[in-house]
């Protein structure tokens, strides 16, 4: 049977899982309900939700000459159509 | 090389424009951060596409990022393969080549003028190891699963996740270590 997701410490090892979206329902519902109530889980849960945002902030511009290269590739490849 | 435009099928064209053109814009992203170079991504994801091609009409249509990006960590084993002949012999090593060959990519110099020049949260990324770091670009730049950046690298979905909560952890203390307003 699964641990209820209801002390620091479970918490804490799956926090990042949390933010990331990879657990379960009822497992996203427990922690959820713990952030609500604990302070220093709430605080360790902002911190790594700033870090993912500051890494998402890193992600590089898209290359639009080489996606275009590679979308003319494809209709070489195959009869497609592309939307721009 | 293209295919022969006479073998294909309107099957074949209409599976691989419901499930591989949408994937495009991911697929160059994603071979970005494996090769660490516009020019062997651009490769990388030609190469891909024609593999996609012709085993598409194999394909269960299921997971069709995760499909894809598992032809794309083949084929570039296979590039490093060919780059490297003796890693034939060796499978783990052929892995170990291709999530650490992009390394060679970024000279000493480039890295201190992006670390003189760029937010401490990147200079935090730089910082990592190469594998903890294509993990973070896969999941929190190219905003893939951790199944997707399993597939990607091809190493289990525990490794992603035990390699990109460290390398968070790490990411953490670096920030602490060097706030902002010491730049």
């Amino acid at each position: 049977m699964a641990p209820k997701l209801n002390n620091c410490r479970e918490v804490g090892l799956r926090i990042q899982s949390y933010l990331d979206g990879e657990l379960n329902s009822d497992q996203m519902a427990q922690i959820s309900a713990h952030l609500d109530m604990c302070v220093d889980c709430g605080v360790e849960a902002d911190v790594f939700r700033q870090i993912k945002a500051d890494l998402a902030s890193q992600a590089p511009a898209t290359d639009d000459a080489a996606l275009e290269r590679l979308r003319q590739f494809s209709q070489n490849i195959a009869n497609v159509t592309l939307d721009n | 090389m293209a295919p022969d435009a006479s073998t294909n099928t309107a099957a074949q064209d209409a599976l691989f424009q419901k499930y591989v053109i949408p994937e495009l814009e991911v697929m160059y992203r994603v071979a970005n951060s494996i090769t660490r170079n516009p020019t062997d991504a651009e490769d990388l994801v030609q190469d891909t596409l024609l593999r996609a091609y012709r085993a598409i009409e194999r394909f269960d249509g299921r997971y069709p990022r995760a499909w894809l990006l598992t032809i794309m960590r083949n084929a570039q084993v296979n590039r490093v393969r060919r780059k490297r002949p003796e890693l034939m012999k060796d499978p783990d090593e052929t892995m170990r080549r291709v999530a650490d060959d992009s390394v060679e990519g970024a000279g000493a110099e480039e890295q201190v003028i992006d670390q003189e020049f760029s937010a401490p949260i990147a200079q935090a990324l730089a910082a990592l190891p190469e594998k903890f770091r294509s993990v973070v670009e896969l999941v929190d730049l190219n905003e893939l699963t951790y199944q997707e950046a399993a597939d990607s690298l091809g190493i289990p979905v525990g490794t992603v996740m035990s390699r990109l909560h460290r390398a968070r952890r790490n990411i953490r203390q670096h920030l602490e270590a060097f706030p902002a307003e010491e730049y």
